[in-house]
């Protein structure tokens, strides 16, 4: 018998609200983190595995096809999975963990408001040191797509982990480019957006992988699993779907 | 010869279909012709330091290239071309001319789904010499004709300089000029800076209020209201840059005309030797342009006079605009006639610019040019 693999944040509030968006439909996912062994379950929906994976995970974990469906950010899906509409679907956005991509500046960079603004002060700055103006991020992949479609030339990405806000301050970058949903880190950290656009805007959504195996049976267990919770994706062919 | 069976070849496997014997026996063809023209055959390494790279081309490097880390965070990139690890080699030289030769495999990182080839064979050619010269162009030219002669093909001819010159003769803030120059190679980016320049900015509320505390000579008070200073861009830059943004403000746009005039010397193609007077009728900008029309004449002439049949060249004033950043002036592109979607099977051209900031300001013309011998290989065959 096939079970239909789907995989849910491991922790956080990611957790919580999934587990919460589950609940508005009268689904329940017991979670046991307590125990030593990440797993958890859904009342009522045997033939689905609920299995709980860090939120960064899941998108590789979709595109290798070792799970069906998978909840994570798209921020996380745009970054680690070139051609990601090759291997996924966006079933569903879930309406919440809602953030953007965004660039930020020194907020008394005052003659910058535009990425037009920015890429000239780059070009700039390019002439007057002796290295390209730094952009602190751990967002590599889409962070150059974006430069590249907006035409920035003289800009380099530099690797930061966490704490990235922090970056212009201790001298390691003159950017930054990290999510932000509140703005208010980037606030106390004097920095400020730039352009009227973020560079992505993102939200925790159900992905399906195109990459697993979609036996008749999983398919109608997926069927039964929209139909609860009142999936109706136009992209969505499950006949298609089917080896 | 047809070349729909060289076309189905090339899109398929020619690379590994190719014997590697005869394909070294093809290589050394060439490097001997280049030999007789005066080379010197360098030998490169597979792996560059990353720094120049990244620091010459930026993050676009990433996109193309392929790139590396050794247990020690040294970063390095996979050779994706020959003629910047060959400008080192030439300035540590101290030598004001030198002609060399290289031959061995690029890597260059392709789009998802492309079928072209991301590991490939490069035959070279470099010369640098003392005077920018119209005849070094023509030489190099001959040289690769030459080397590529007994086939069926196309070959195309541009020239950076023209739209450069144009640039540089704009009734533009230096600040504007810049960024056109610096996006000579993004047409869609260059274009919309066009369009910009034209049109004339409108000015939103906070800076119509940097503007006012400018005129109000409050600025400095401005900045530093706005947050504290962090990081490496200094008030003083903010200051010069706003400044300069107030008076761009005041400047007249560009008009309609000018940029439609640039649209069509973007646009022009034709035989070689009507380009310069085709080029002239456009042009009503100012002198560097009209030098730029005569070096091109001067060029054909010299052309001509290394018995090149320039009447059966096509000019092309948009040439490889698309690719990395790196021709500057003259620019060739040789390929199979009827094929342009297939890669050149030679092509070059002249990169003063890229030697200028590798070689830290110094002025070293330089003109070059690669051949794939495997293509080249592939359609020998075909006959």
């Amino acid at each position: 018998m096939s079970f239909l693999k789907l995989g849910i944040p491991s922790k956080g509030r990611l957790m919580d609200l999934t587990i919460s968006w589950f609940a508005q439909y009268g689904i329940r996912i017991d979670a046991f983190i307590g125990s030593r062994e990440y797993s958890a379950s859904i009342l009522g929906m045997p033939k689905i595995k609920v299995i709980l994976i860090s939120a960064s995970e899941i998108p590789k974990e979709l595109a290798a096809g070792r799970i069906d469906l998978g909840i994570t950010g798209q921020d996380l899906v745009r970054e680690n999975i070139p051609m990601w509409r090759e291997t996924l679907l966006e079933l569903k956005p879930l309406n919440f963990g809602k953030a953007d991509l965004v660039l930020a500046v020194p907020k008394f960079w005052v003659d910058v408001e535009s990425i037009d603004d920015f890429d000239a002060v780059a070009i700039n700055f390019r002439r007057e040191n002796e290295f390209r103006l730094r952009i602190a991020t751990k967002y590599h992949n889409l962070m150059r797509s974006y430069l590249r479609r907006m035409g920035v030339a003289d800009c380099q990405l530099i690797d930061s982990q966490g704490a990235t806000e922090g970056a212009i301050k201790n001298n390691a970058a003159e950017a930054i480019a990290d999510i932000t949903s509140s703005g208010r880190t980037l606030k106390a950290n004097h920095l400020k957006v730039i352009g009227d656009k973020p560079v992505l805007r993102s939200q925790a959504t159900l992905y399906l992988s195109y990459v697993s195996k979609w036996p008749l049976n999983k398919c109608k267990i997926l069927e039964n699993f929209n139909s609860k919770v009142s999936i109706k994706n136009p992209n969505l062919n499950v006949k298609e779907l089917q080896v | 010869m047809s070349n729909s069976v060289a076309i189905k070849d090339f899109e398929s496997d020619y690379q590994r279909s190719t014997n590697l014997i005869e394909l070294r026996a093809e290589t050394a063809k060439l490097m001997r012709i280049f030999e007789d023209a005066g080379a010197l055959e360098l030998v490169v390494p597979s792996l560059l330091d990353s720094s120049v790279l990244i620091d010459l081309y930026g993050e676009d490097i990433r996109n193309r290239a392929y790139t590396t880390t050794d247990p020690f965070g040294e970063k390095k990139i996979l050779r994706p071309d020959f003629t910047v690890p060959i400008v080192q080699m030439h300035i540590a030289t101290e030598k004001n001319s030198g002609k060399y030769s290289y031959s061995g495999l690029v890597w260059r990182s392709q789009p998802y789904g492309s079928k072209k080839l991301s590991e490939y064979y490069q035959v070279g050619f470099e010369n640098f010499h003392e005077i920018d010269s119209w005849k070094a162009d023509a030489e190099v030219f001959e040289l690769f004709q030459r080397s590529t002669a007994g086939l069926e093909l196309d070959a195309e001819i541009g020239d950076m300089g023209i739209i450069r010159a144009v640039v540089n003769c704009l009734d533009i803030s230096d600040n504007k000029r810049r960024l056109l120059l610096r996006h000579l190679w993004r047409p869609d980016r260059f274009k919309q800076l066009l369009v910009q320049l034209s049109a004339g900015e409108s000015v939103g509320d906070s800076r119509a209020a940097l503007f006012q505390a400018i005129k109000n000579e409050k600025v400095k008070d401005y900045v530093e209201a706005n947050g504290p200073v962090i990081g490496q861009r200094s008030v003083e830059e903010i200051i010069v840059r706003s400044k300069e943004l107030l008076r761009e403000e005041t400047r007249k746009p560009i008009s309609q005309s000018v940029v439609l005039m640039i649209e069509k010397i973007q646009a022009l193609q034709s035989s070689l030797p009507d380009a310069p007077n085709r080029l002239k009728k456009f042009i009503s900008l100012g002198a560097e342009v009209g030098d730029v029309c005569d070096n091109l004449s001067n060029r054909i002439e010299a052309m001509s006079q290394l018995s090149i049949n320039v009447k059966n060249l096509n000019f092309v004033a948009n040439l490889t605009r698309t690719s990395l950043e790196y021709y500057d002036g003259f620019i060739f592109i040789i390929s199979l006639k009827g094929a342009p979607s297939l890669p050149a099977v030679a092509q070059g051209g002249r990169y003063n610019a890229l030697t200028s900031i590798l070689g830290k300001g110094a002025c070293i013309p330089a003109v070059g040019g690669i051949i794939r011998p495997e293509i080249l290989f592939s359609l020998r065959k075909e006959l």
